[in-house]
């Protein structure tokens, strides 16, 4: 149980930062992995393949749409882009998000009361 | 050919480059995917100056488990995509659906005309089908139909007490056989109130649990109520306590009056039960252990008249459980060869009516079925036509629809939702119209009839055929459109110009079809129409006019009456009133819709075995004056007289095919036959051959026997030739018979032509049913005859135009377009009556006094068809006629 809300936190947290990373434009997988990589700072360490499934999972909800293309080196790759509804994700996402640092920030930082 | 070298050319690449499109592979496309992912980590690893070896190791570090992930998204990509699959077919068939209700909401007049076409069909067939259902099909209803079976002696015989206690008293491979008597009784709700007439069946042990029924209320019989000496109990059935006691719960342990005895209520039957045998509907129930009791006869003299129902003992099948029952009626046989010699055992499934009567309704609903079907047939013809019409209004659209991509099966398959939508639609409302008509038809059946045709209503069966019927009726009136439809050719279509000319000859040949399917109709119908009519002229060797009869039932008070004083007593009275110039008794008034068959043995003839010997006859029981009443001649000898009476010599009259039929040669007179009742009758008199069972019918050899000396008849119909009119003879007979037997309720006075239209009851059936499904045929017919004339005068707008140019009068126009349809409509009327007159011969045996080829029947029918036809193409014939000739020509 616990383990499983774990991996739904990790999860939830992995969509929110693709979401945001597309926001930006449209990329690839690896494209994604470098931008959360050098956006963090190394700060968070996710193996690159877990992408993936998050990837294609949101593929099919319709929150990114994809398009073949072709790379630089002439190689097929798979551009990914938010589409409007992920847009809306992104936003809905990102507020709960900031409720939630600034609820868990609150109790963090709370002033022991005396009784 | 040139377009086709064109479509090679470009098709073959297109394949080609949308190969992944139409035909996604996702495993290839995830390889591609992750290989571009490593490879980009490898290229920019390398840009900053790693090892293209030391690169490839980092890459695949950062990545992972390639493998595993791989894995974990193909099985994410297929669920999806399974699930995809599914909601896709559903949004498609939405898709359809709507896009046919919109198609039929835009225009109403196609989908009212189309729908009531199919209606009527599906109404026709689901309510013949309901009878059929019931009345071959379906168990009995209300009880536990589960190892339920039919006990019959030889061919279908209810069975004598004795062999049906014999059998149930010795087989194991049943767990109850029970059988089941019916007989109208006298009844009084109360010692004081006054006699009706109710319906009994008397029941034997085990009757209510051997087919799983349950009371209502109170109980059902036990082993005490069997005992003869036990005072008298019986179970009331549900209708009868509803109509009698209004569902009074306190009418159990009351006190009623059968027979004139006081029998008291133990127990109310549950609602949906009616009787063992279909058709039935008793009111009372009674243990047969008072029947002698109620009856003033010994259980023996009943004679084979138990309709027996056995329970198979779990386990044991049809074939052990009848070969146990012959083994045992062998060793009955044994005990009395001369009583029970020859008689076998028989099984078979409750389905529907006994087996006596299934054969005979087979046929008639085969028959009837054809012709319901035919109807459907019309019906279909007529929403075909205009589909096709309809489909050479929308051709633009279907091009267009084509043009852009839309595939001929996706086409096809709207075209046949729009069908199946009209089918359903129609399916609807004649289930709802057959379920009404089933519904009212108990109503329509006098309730002294005593016939329970309640269970006609439908069930699930009956829903069954329907909607197997609103499918099946879809691909025959709609597939053929819709392939058309759907294989047109799109740059013909897109142009709007249609050279082809195949499309009004295939609606042509629907005239000419629907032209025989109705004349099919109308001329069986009218056969028996003809049929009906000319009975009504045939001379019987009777004469019936100014004949009153009533019919007597002193049975209705059992043991209570004496039936030879009391039918003597009322001879003599009536005889002696002055208004009466005849009056006689007859067991069985000719022609009424019974009648009674027994063996005689000319005296001195080779006897084996008494079931085989001398030969089947019809016979009569009747008074004197019965020939003198009816106005049959006496050919040789004398009728029955005042003289002839218990005491005197047994006596008889035969009629002239008994007489060639027993003696073939010598004088008749004075010979003598043995009877059933095992007496020698002697001949006194040769009548002259008269109807018996049907009208018109071949002769039938037929034996009088005199009531005061043959086995005496409780019931007997009392014939009076006299001018007084009905509500005379009524009051007169009512009164004359209140006080000769006062227990007895007022019997039904009628004339005895009006007793004889019993017989003609199925052709009278079939005349109404037929003239119906006959009219509804020429309705149809006639909306289609009008929509092909109207599309084709429509198609031939220039022509005509141009024609009437050139000088082509008026009438020469409107000939022109009257013939166009009249050539097709000749040759359907050329069919059908062909196929009608081989049907006519068929029906030979039910239809009398008519032959398969009646001028007057079928001319008839030509002269109807020929009208309605003119009618339905005189109005497009007009237009065409009218129009303007430069604005026709200029059309298009």
């Amino acid at each position: 149980m616990a383990a499983d809300r774990d991996v739904d936190l990790i999860q939830g947290t992995l969509n929110v930062l693709i979401l945001k990373t597309l926001s930006q434009g449209p990329m690839n997988g690896y494209g994604i992995a470098r931008f959360v990589r050098e956006a963090t700072a190394g700060g968070i360490e996710v193996e690159e393949g877990a992408l993936y499934p998050a990837l294609h999972r949101m593929e099919h909800r319709e929150w990114i749409a994809a398009e073949w293309g072709v790379s630089e080196n002439n190689r097929r790759a798979k551009y990914y882009r938010l589409t409007p509804l992920g847009r809306r994700m992104l936003r809905a996402r990102t507020e709960s998000w900031e409720r939630l640092v600034d609820a868990v920030g609150k109790v963090l930082y709370a002033e022991p009361r005396r009784a | 050919m040139r377009r086709d070298e064109d479509h090679s050319q470009t098709r073959e690449p297109a394949w080609r480059r949308y190969l992944r499109f139409l035909r996604p592979n996702p495993a290839a496309d995830l390889d591609d995917e992750l290989r571009d992912h490593l490879e980009s980590s490898i290229e920019d690893l390398v840009a900053r100056g790693m090892s293209r070896e030391a690169a490839r190791v980092e890459a695949a570090r950062r990545f992972g488990d390639v493998s595993r992930v791989r894995e974990v998204v193909q099985h994410l990509d297929q669920r999806y995509s399974t699930q995809r699959g599914r909601l896709a077919i559903l949004e498609t068939v939405v898709q359809d659906v709507r896009y046919a209700a919109r198609g039929l909401r835009r225009s109403p007049a196609f989908l009212v005309v189309a729908t009531i076409s199919i209606a009527l069909g599906i109404a026709a067939n689901a309510t013949m089908f309901s009878v059929v259902n019931a009345l071959l099909l379906r168990p009995i209803p209300g009880a536990n139909a589960d190892r339920l079976v039919r006990v019959y002696q030889n061919h279908h015989s209810p069975f004598q007490w004795e062999e049906l206690s014999w059998l149930r008293d010795h087989a194991v491979s049943f767990d109850y056989i029970v059988g089941e008597r019916y007989q109208v009784m006298s009844f009084r709700p109360a010692t004081n109130a006054d006699a009706e007439r109710a319906r009994a069946s008397f029941v034997t042990r085990g009757f209510f649990p051997a087919l799983g029924v349950t009371m209502a209320t109170g109980r059902a019989f036990d082993s005490d109520d069997r005992d003869a000496a036990a005072p008298p109990v019986v179970v009331i059935s549900y209708a009868f306590w509803q109509r009698r006691f209004a569902g009074d719960s306190a009418v159990l342990g009351r006190t009623i009056s059968v027979a004139d005895h006081p029998v008291t209520i133990i127990g109310v039957a549950s609602p949906a039960f009616r009787s063992s045998v279909l058709g039935w509907a008793p009111e009372l129930f009674i243990p047969h252990s008072i029947m002698p009791l109620l009856t003033g006869q010994p259980l023996a003299e009943f004679g084979g008249s138990f309709y027996t129902t056995g329970r198979l003992h779990r386990g044991v099948d049809m074939g052990s459980g009848e070969a146990e029952l012959r083994g045992l009626a062998r060793q009955l046989v044994l005990t009395d060869t001369a009583r029970y010699g020859g008689m076998t055992v028989r099984l078979d499934h409750i389905r529907g009516v006994n087996a006596e009567e299934r054969a005979g309704f087979a046929v008639g609903s085969a028959f009837l079925m054809t012709m319901v079907g035919l109807v459907l047939l019309i019906g279909c013809a007529n929403v075909a036509n205009m589909l096709l019409g309809r489909a050479a209004n929308r051709r633009r659209e279907f091009g267009v629809r084509l043009a852009i991509g839309a595939n001929r099966t996706r086409l096809v398959r709207q075209l046949l939702t729009e069908s199946l939508m009209i089918a359903a639609i129609g399916g609807v409302a004649g289930f709802a119209v057959a379920r009404a008509i089933t519904r009212a038809l108990p109503s329509i059946l006098p309730p002294e009839a005593g016939v329970d045709i309640t269970f006609l209503q439908p069930d699930f069966r009956v829903v069954l055929f329907t909607s197997v019927l609103c499918l099946l009726t879809t691909i025959v009136f709609g597939l053929a459109p819709a392939l058309r439809a759907a294989s047109t050719d799109v740059v013909a279509m897109l142009k709007g110009s249609d050279a082809r000319v195949g499309r009004v000859r295939r609606r042509g040949a629907l005239v000419v079809g629907q032209a025989a399917l109705c004349v099919v109709l109308l001329a069986v119908a009218s056969l028996f129409l003809r049929s009906l009519a000319s009975s009504r002229t045939v001379d019987p060797g009777f004469r019936a006019d100014g004949v009153i009869d009533a019919t007597i039932d002193l049975s209705l008070l059992g043991g209570r009456a004496n039936p030879p004083a009391t039918f003597a007593r009322i001879m003599r009275e009536t005889s002696a009133m002055p208004s009466i110039s005849s009056a006689t008794l007859a067991a069985v008034v000719p022609l009424s819709g019974s009648n009674m068959e027994s063996r005689a043995i000319p005296e001195g003839a080779a006897v084996q075995s008494d079931r085989r010997a001398g030969s089947m006859v019809y016979f009569n029981v009747v008074a004197p004056k019965f020939f003198a009443t009816l106005q049959t001649p006496i050919l040789r000898g004398r009728e029955f007289a005042e003289t002839d009476d218990s005491t005197s010599t047994p006596v008889a009259v035969v009629n002239e095919t008994a007489a060639r039929r027993l003696w073939p040669s010598g004088d008749v007179l004075g010979k003598r036959f043995k009877w059933g009742d095992g007496r020698l009758y002697q001949v006194v008199g040769i009548a002259r051959d008269a109807n018996y069972v049907m009208p018109g019918e071949s002769p039938k050899p037929t034996i009088y026997l005199p009531f005061t000396q043959a086995e005496h008849r409780a019931e007997m119909t009392l014939q009076l030739r006299t001018t007084a009119d009905v509500a005379t003879m009524r009051r007169t007979i009512w009164a004359l018979l209140r006080d000769a037997t006062p227990q007895l309720p007022p019997p039904a006075v009628v004339r005895m032509v009006d007793d004889m239209s019993i017989t003609l009851l199925p052709v009278r059936l079939g005349a109404t049913f037929l003239g119906t499904f006959g009219a509804l045929a020429l309705v149809l017919a006639a909306a289609g005859i009008y929509g092909v004339a109207s599309y084709s005068v429509s198609r031939r707008t220039r022509e005509i135009g141009i024609r009437a140019a050139l000088g082509a009068t008026r009438t020469r126009i409107i000939a022109m377009v009257l013939w166009e349809n009249g050539r097709r409509v000749a040759a359907g009327t050329a069919i059908g009556l062909a196929v009608a007159i081989l049907i006519g011969l068929g029906l030979s045996s039910i239809l009398y006094g008519v032959r398969a080829v009646d001028p007057v029947a079928l001319g008839g029918v030509v002269v109807a068809i020929a009208t309605v036809a003119a009618a339905a193409s005189f109005g497009p014939a007009r237009r065409a006629a009218n129009a303007d000739p430069v604005r026709s020509i200029r059309s298009e």
